[in-house]
């Protein structure tokens, strides 16, 4: 079975050099043979690549060892589950997925859209084509993926057990799913440079798999943060590492794309601007794996030392020459269709919001390369400390936040003052007397902001939501349910982005609940002995020690108390692991909607007759409101995506 | 047989990629480009209405 994927995998790579030919060959002479088979190409890459995807799968959950990437990545005892999710665990599995992501995207794209758009799919698919070879030669050339192997490993050495938990089955593919749809979307955005492409017609192409992209990235990211929080033991969920950098800034971008899009599509703005931000992305994903194979250095989780690093690095260089220096030549040529942007309008609102979403992307990348390129330059040990970011960062996310709430209530092109001066009475000002009332009653300084920067955007929803509903209630005699709905339905791209700007609100408030507002306390326990974290007090009251296969487990029984009532009974974990000779500790969470209680089982001895251990207790406020802000970024993207009923019997109408 | 295997993948592969050119489609022709270009425009302008008939 390995074999077969081996040679469908060559087979793929040598279809993908084809198609890279033949795609060239049609966009150049505009021949529609070469073009249908090129998109065939696509179809066989994509189908060859699935042929050997199943095959490493296979290899995998059938426990293969006479595979270098199996005996490496998994063991005899891993469940089928986790040993698929070994495939991307590996340097060469991650790079293999990606591709085989690439190719399935790829195909369905040129599938979709190749009668459509014909002078545009050749460029693009030869675009796809190139990035296509690039991956397949990094696991066919570079390394090979199906390596044999017969070393002593004969039970596997097994997957890091961190890796070992839900999140991390579905952190990676929604990372790769969101990084290689929006490779289809710098293909065509290319295509389209390459062919002078004006007007708004590639952007209607490659509007969902923006959103679908943005959508994974920052689910992806949010699924990441999760893991972090609830497996790694430390208590919180993000600390400015490169490798979460790395997945934070493509998503940044993507979303500065996404707007800036919506106002190319409605407004006629930003069309190169719209160029740069597609090819931006790209090259931030591009920098993503970098990081994570070891070109940047990370304190917390990566591949180390990867053979692919020089090659991702080349490949970031390639397209940013490439890309940059093509928007440079076409740039005289879309200058025409510039016209100047209204600053005090909803399209300046576009604007300003996306060269933030920028600037925060440089503050970042600032971080990550300053030590290296110091480094370089001789200067030893230079690191960037967490609270660079928290500080620069951390009030351009807050400005971000506030700013949403302006977009609503200003109108395109020219607001009336009068009109944004009463927009704001409404919204503005009671967002301003919840933060005064918060700030005075003493509940705390930075809830206070919270209610500031997370009411105005809030308030301004509601308002045009309101506006909205009661208009068509006046005017279609539709009851407020029917016309509520019927407002969304209508409109779904901008009532999705409500949704998913809920969603930022949501995880604005959970960020600052959790920063600012966190306690935490560590003891060292006997049996019988309390600690007090806030209002909770907590009773050590008994160690039970396990010892499987896999692993000896000290599992704890922890009483915690409110107000002198007891209220739940949590089981922190600490756990050896023999393969990777380690120890972890599995933390213990009781989430209500005002604050986890997150307790962690960082050390002890596994002597029966010596059950003392260190415990960490720690309060989180509002932790919940990040997962279900996800929740509603999910959904926002979902209603932005779904089909519009209007449009889809227009096309039917006019199929016929 | 794993030899085999790749010859009989190899075979169908280059058949589906081949087939465009078997069928007879080859060549550019002078109407396709023109035909392509007014339909881009017929596209934008459709895009372009609705722009302006959109609420927002």
């Amino acid at each position: 079975m390995a074999d077969f994927g081996h040679v469908a995998l060559i087979l793929a790579y040598i279809a993908t050099i084809y198609t890279v030919f033949a795609s060239a060959m049609a966009a150049r002479s505009g021949s529609r043979a070469f073009a249908t088979s090129a998109r065939n190409g696509l179809l066989v890459i994509a189908t060859l690549y699935t042929l050997s995807l199943v095959a490493i799968a296979y290899a995998f959950i059938t426990k293969d060892f006479s595979l270098k990437i199996v005996s490496e990545h998994a063991s005899k005892d891993l469940t089928a589950l986790y040993s698929f999710s070994a495939i991307y665990s590996s340097k060469a599995g991650s790079v293999f997925f990606w591709g085989w992501l690439i190719a399935l995207f790829a195909a369905v794209f040129a599938l979709q859209k190749h009668d459509t758009y014909r002078q545009i799919m050749p460029w693009a698919v030869s675009i796809m084509s190139v990035i296509l070879a690039f991956f397949l030669a990094l696991v066919v050339l570079v390394t090979n993926i199906f390596e044999k192997y017969s070393g002593p490993h004969l039970h596997g050495l097994g997957m890091n057990p961190l890796l070992q938990n839900f999140g991390m089955i579905i952190h990676p593919p929604l990372q790769y799913i969101g990084f290689a749809a929006f490779t289809v979307v710098f293909a065509f955005a290319i295509g389209t440079l390459i062919v002078r492409g004006r007007g708004t017609e590639w952007i209607t192409a490659i509007r969902r798999w923006t959103l679908f992209a943005w959508c994974t990235l920052g689910i992806g990211n949010l699924v990441g943060m999760w893991w972090s929080y609830n497996e790694l033991g430390w208590g919180g969920y993000w600390a400015w590492d490169s490798v979460e950098n790395a997945g934070l800034m493509p998503w940044l971008l993507a979303t500065a794309f996404l707007h800036s899009i919506a106002l190319r599509r409605k407004r006629n703005y930003l069309h190169t601007w719209s160029f740069a931000l597609a090819i931006a992305t790209f090259v931030f994903i591009l920098l993503s794996p970098f990081v994570t194979h070891g070109g940047i250095e990370s304190q917390l989780h990566g591949f180390y030392a990867s053979s692919y690093v020089p090659y991702i690095l080349s490949a970031i260089l390639i397209t940013l020459a490439g890309s940059v220096g093509l928007l440079c030549i076409r740039y005289g040529y879309f200058e025409k269709e510039e016209k100047p942007l209204p600053l005090i309008s909803r399209e300046g609102a576009f604007l300003i919001s996306n060269i933030v979403f920028v600037a925060l992307v440089l503050v970042i990348v600032s971080g990550m390369v300053y030590p290296e390129i110091a480094g370089r330059l001789g200067e030893n040990d230079v690191t960037i400390e967490r609270s660079y970011y928290d500080w620069a960062c951390g009030p351009i996310m807050l400005f971000i936040v506030f700013f949403m709430g302006f977009g609503p209530l200003l109108g395109w092109r020219k607001s009336s003052w009068n009109l944004t001066v009463r927009n704001l009475l409404y919204t503005l000002v009671p967002a301003a007397v919840a933060a005064i009332a918060i700030l005075i009653s003493g509940i705390g300084n930075w809830y206070s902001i919270a209610a500031l920067v997370c009411g105005f955007p809030l308030f301004a929803m509601c308002l045009e939501l309101i506006r909205g509903t009661m208009s068509r209630h006046r005017i279609r005699s539709e009851n407020y349910f029917q016309a509520f709905f019927a407002l969304i339905g209508n409109n779904r791209p901008r009532y999705g982005g409500f949704v998913a700007h809920t969603g930022i609100i949501l995880i604005t408030l959970g960020i600052i609940g959790s920063s600012f507002y966190a306690i935490e306390t560590t003891a060292a326990l006997n049996i019988g002995n309390s600690i007090s974290a806030g209002e909770y007090e907590l009773t050590y009251d008994s160690l039970i020690l396990e010892e499987t296969d896999l692993k000896r487990s000290a599992i704890g029984t922890v009483s915690l108390y409110k107000g002198g009532n007891a209220i739940a009974t949590m089981h922190p974990e600490f756990n050896y692991w023999f393969a990777a000779h380690d120890s972890f500790a599995e933390s213990a969470v009781r989430t209500t909607p005002a604050e986890d209680v997150f307790v962690s089982l960082l050390w002890t001895s596994y002597d029966p007759n010596d059950k003392s251990a260190l415990f960490r207790v720690l309060v989180n406020p509002l932790v919940v409101w990040m997962w279900i802000g996800g929740g509603f970024l999910l959904l926002g993207g979902m209603i932005s995506f779904w089909p519009d009923r209007k449009r889809k019997l227009k096309t039917e109408v006019d199929g016929k | 047989m794993i030899v085999a295997i790749g010859i009989i993948l190899g075979v169908i592969a280059a058949v589906i990629i081949g087939y465009p050119f078997l069928k007879g489609t080859n060549g550019p022709s002078a109407d396709a480009g023109l035909e392509d270009e007014i339909e881009r425009q017929i596209r934008e302008l459709r895009q372009d209405s609705e722009g302006r008939a959109g609420s927002d």
